[in-house]
């Protein structure tokens, strides 16, 4: 349940660090999952 | 799941929506992708239903209560949609039929799960901003697709994927008018609307937030989808006209569109295809032309894609189809809806629907409130009502099994804010 009091107009900064990490990941994954097994798929 | 629960969200709603078409592969032959988990024949699940298993069981084990204030019509939703599951049953619908369906419609269950491990104002924020950027992947094929005339990215990894082997060429002259499918859409969609409505309060990533809605809305063009094109032009008025910043969204945007147009003045394929693109999304203003005739698709969806769905609708008027095989068309509207939920179910869809406008309405005309909130608040509603327009004519946004993820998100944003505007009026009052 969202905590309602906080103050809602007191917005963050964004998060640089996490958009780093996730967008990091979600091209790690690119990576593990299609690209590295290229040489071994069969067509 | 960690404590940063709202970063691990954020991962499965990219995953989900899968941006350049990947990580979509959820079949068991496919060569490429994250694998199947599997536990035995035809008990398989994809990445994303381990995700969300686990984080529904972190849910349940941290906040087991269900607090939203839409929560009594979704329980009312999820008790007809098992109504619907034991008809299934009784109609003697195959297994694999019932529980295929199942592992979609489970996603539905994310509007327990969001409010239960993002609980913060704050984490909510940063949810928001880590799934923005999702808009600029999908803009980037965009581009991509219109420089080398109908490439994807996904093809530069793996030319001969299963899942793209089908082109889109509708459209008034096939030759010209090869359209972009934007891979990634639920978070475009998203996207263009809480970007607007959050630079409504956030002055200090307004360049951000509106870059996003631009890129969302050059990839709307980009894809010639007409309704869309109509929905996302009426939200962007109406945002200019609430929030009377019509000077700077109209430089910004003129920047954006000149440096879009400069880009693509070099190259003759790009041109050509965006030239067809906008022939395409052009030719709703003709309408009351002489001697206009609908579009091949509109057409197409009147005299052979509705026929069998009023049918359908014809045989079980009252309960609907549900978890059968008699579908639901996703390309009719609300008659695709009428045809798996049966007029009862759009019964409890009109109330959800009527609550939600009815509150955000409420929030919109008080006045202890300040503007820039209200407008917030009116851009969710003006884009809630954008998502009705297209459910009630072209694109079936509500269902058993579309949307399952956009929906949650929509009304758990919405939720935060409205709490968020009682907590302002009490302050104010207050003090």
């Amino acid at each position: 349940m969202l905590k309602t009091g906080g103050d809602i107009l007191k917005i963050p900064d964004y998060p640089v660090k996490g958009a780093l990490y996730l967008y990091g990941l979600f091209f790690l994954l690119i990576l593990v999952y299609y690209i590295l097994p290229l040489p071994f798929r069969y067509q | 799941m960690s404590r940063e629960d709202y970063w691990w969200l954020a991962l499965f709603f990219i995953l989900y929506t899968g941006p350049w078409g990947l990580f979509a592969e959820n079949t068991r032959d496919a060569s490429v992708g994250i694998p199947l988990f599997s536990l035995g024949t035809g008990f398989s699940f994809s990445f994303i239903q381990v995700f969300f298993i686990i984080s529904f069981l972190k849910a349940l084990y941290l906040n087991p209560r269900f607090l939203s204030l839409f929560r009594s019509h979704f329980q009312l939703i999820f008790v007809y949609f098992g109504f619907l599951l034991l008809i299934a049953v009784f109609y003697s619908t195959k297994p694999g039929i019932i529980f295929d369906d199942l592992k979609v419609a489970v996603f539905w269950g994310f509007v327990f799960v969001l409010p239960a491990l993002i609980r913060k104002q704050d984490e909510a924020y940063r949810f928001l901003f880590l799934i923005l950027p999702v808009v600029f992947l999908v803009f980037i094929d965009a581009i991509y697709f219109l420089f080398t005339g109908g490439g994807y990215i996904y093809y530069l990894i793996y030319s001969a994927s299963p899942v793209r082997d089908f082109e889109l060429m509708t459209g008034l002259d096939p030759e010209a008018n090869i359209r972009f499918a934007p891979y990634g859409w639920h978070a475009v969609l998203l996207g263009y609307i809480f970007s607007l409505a959050l630079a409504q309060i956030d002055r200090k990533h307004s360049v951000f937030l509106y870059m996003t809605a631009m890129a969302a809305f050059a990839v709307v063009i980009i894809s010639a989808t007409r309704s869309w094109f109509i929905i996302f032009g009426l939200i962007a008025l109406f945002t200019m006209w609430r929030s009377k910043r019509i000077k700077s969204v109209v430089v910004l945007s003129g920047m954006f569109l000149l440096l879009f147009f400069l880009l693509f003045s070099e190259s003759s394929i790009s041109r050509e295809i965006l030239g067809g693109s906008l022939q395409r999304i052009f030719t709703v203003f003709e309408i009351n032309r002489e001697g206009y005739y609908l579009p091949e698709s509109m057409e197409t969806k009147f005299s052979v894609r509705l026929p069998p769905q009023l049918d359908l609708i014809r045989q079980n008027p009252v309960t609907g189809w549900g978890f059968t095989e008699n579908r639901g068309d996703v390309d009719v509207g609300v008659f695709g809806q009428w045809v798996e939920i049966g007029i009862v179910g759009l019964a409890i869809f009109f109330y959800l629907w009527y609550d939600y406008i009815r509150l955000a309405r409420a929030v919109v005309r008080d006045h202890i409130i300040p503007v820039q909130y209200r407008n917030l608040i009116a851009v969710l509603l003006a884009g809630f009502l954008g998502l009705l327009i297209s459910h009630f004519t072209t694109n079936q946004i509500f269902g058993i099994t579309y949307y399952t993820v956009l929906i949650p998100v929509y009304f758990w944003i919405t939720d935060i804010f409205l709490r968020g505007a009682y907590s302002i009026r009490a302050k104010r009052i207050a003090s």
